[in-house]
């Protein structure tokens, strides 16, 4: 993995006795950077209510901080395994009992952290499911007998994590009937690709 | 059922008895085609001029045969009605024969006419789909997700697209969904309805 001098030397400060006393503070400081890459807690929450931290230097805590949010998302981004991890660890002089315990909240939270990151794309609007109702048009201001009966549909959809606009559309029954059978289509020639 | 005719509207077609069977043909003729496109009013004063009549007889007559002609349609009078609307109007069977069959050969596109005017919800028109696999974005390298684009066309006056999108199994869910619609206007509730409301 590579990552930027700025990373590494704040990854270092985690295998430096005078700053991290104990391989706990490590481990506990990358558990706050998870949660709040989870959206979880705040920061101030996760590092401000750990005792482990407690001795750490504000300064010290903060850089090295930032470079565990770096290394998380930048393995995550590239879905890295727990060894490239603590390899990248290593790299940054954390020493090997320092560096597995931290890969391995990586590697326990790894399925979560891509989530979020794929939560943060784009896209058209995501159709998560449809309303529907039956009427029978009978007659208007124009027109008596028509009796048709007529059907109103409305796709529900979500983007960027929260409610889309709603698509709201009638069919008669041949309408309906095309639209289904367009999908009956496309879901059957989905098959075969499934993953 | 019957059409009520005013007597201000009967007045107007009486006028038609007193002239020739070509003549009403071109009038009815002229009624449909105001029905169609709006009416023109430089053809009454033409027609006034040709024939010798006052511009506003020729107008009352021709927009008399409109206003019948819709409201007939409207209604969807039947053969029979509509025959027995016009007897009181003092035409000759011929004439009533030649209204009655202008009538059937029209009703359709009246309906037509006039179902455009009514009010207008977003129908569904087309739809389109894609199959796309997601592989990476900026922040998030090495995925596989399958994606189902759609192309949604709907009309109210003009075709409309709007693009969405969803997963293999809201596809699925989506499917059987609308699936059920359909197959709810099959049920015996609906089924009696539809067969009852006339």
């Amino acid at each position: 993995m590579e990552l930027p001098a700025s990373v590494t030397g704040g990854l270092g400060l985690l295998g430096n006795k005078a700053h991290f006393a104990t391989p706990a503070a490590g481990v506990a400081l990358t558990k706050a950077a998870v949660s709040v890459l989870l959206k979880v807690t705040t920061e101030a929450e996760a590092v401000d209510g750990e005792a482990a931290l407690k001795g750490v230097d504000r300064a010290t805590l903060k850089q090295a901080y930032a470079a565990l949010v770096s290394l998380l998302l930048e393995a995550a981004k590239h879905n890295k395994t727990e060894a490239d991890v603590k390899a990248a660890l290593e790299d940054a002089k954390v020493s090997e009992d320092r560096a597995g315990p931290i890969a391995a909240v990586y590697a326990a939270e790894i399925v979560e952290l891509r989530t979020v990151l794929s939560s943060t794309g784009f896209g058209f609007p995501h159709v998560v499911d449809a309303d529907w109702r039956l009427d029978y048009y009978m007659k208007d201001n124009q027109l008596e007998k028509v009796n048709q009966p007529v059907y109103l549909i409305r796709l529900k959809t979500e983007q960027n994590g929260g409610k889309g606009p709603d698509v709201q559309f009638s069919a008669s029954l041949e309408e309906l009937q095309d639209l289904v059978n367009t999908l009956k289509d496309a879901s059957r020639n989905l098959k075969p690709v499934s993953i | 059922m019957l059409i009520v005719l005013t007597d201000a509207h009967k007045e107007h077609l009486s006028f038609l008895t007193t002239v020739d069977a070509s003549v009403v043909a071109e009038f009815a003729n002229l009624a449909v085609e105001f029905v169609r496109v709006g009416i023109n009013p430089k053809l009454y004063n033409a027609a006034a001029q040709k024939l010798g009549i006052a511009p506003d007889a020729i107008r009352n007559a021709v927009e008399g045969l409109m206003y019948l002609l819709v409201e007939s349609a409207k209604l969807m009078t039947t053969e029979i009605d509509f025959h027995d609307s016009i007897l009181t109007l003092g035409f000759s069977e011929e004439l009533r024969q030649q209204l009655l069959q202008l009538y059937l050969d029209n009703r359709k596109e009246i309906r037509l006419i006039l179902s455009e005017m009514t009010i207008n919800v977003p129908s569904y028109h087309n739809l389109e789909w894609r199959l796309d696999v997601q592989l990476a974005s900026r922040s998030l390298r090495r995925q596989t997700d399958p994606i189902v684009l759609l192309k949604l066309e709907t009309r109210t006056q003009e075709v409309q697209q709007q693009f969405l999108q969803t997963d293999p199994a809201g596809l699925v869910h989506l499917t059987s969904v609308l699936d059920a619609a359909l197959s709810e206007l099959k049920s015996a509730h609906t089924r009696r309805i539809l067969r009852n409301i006339k």
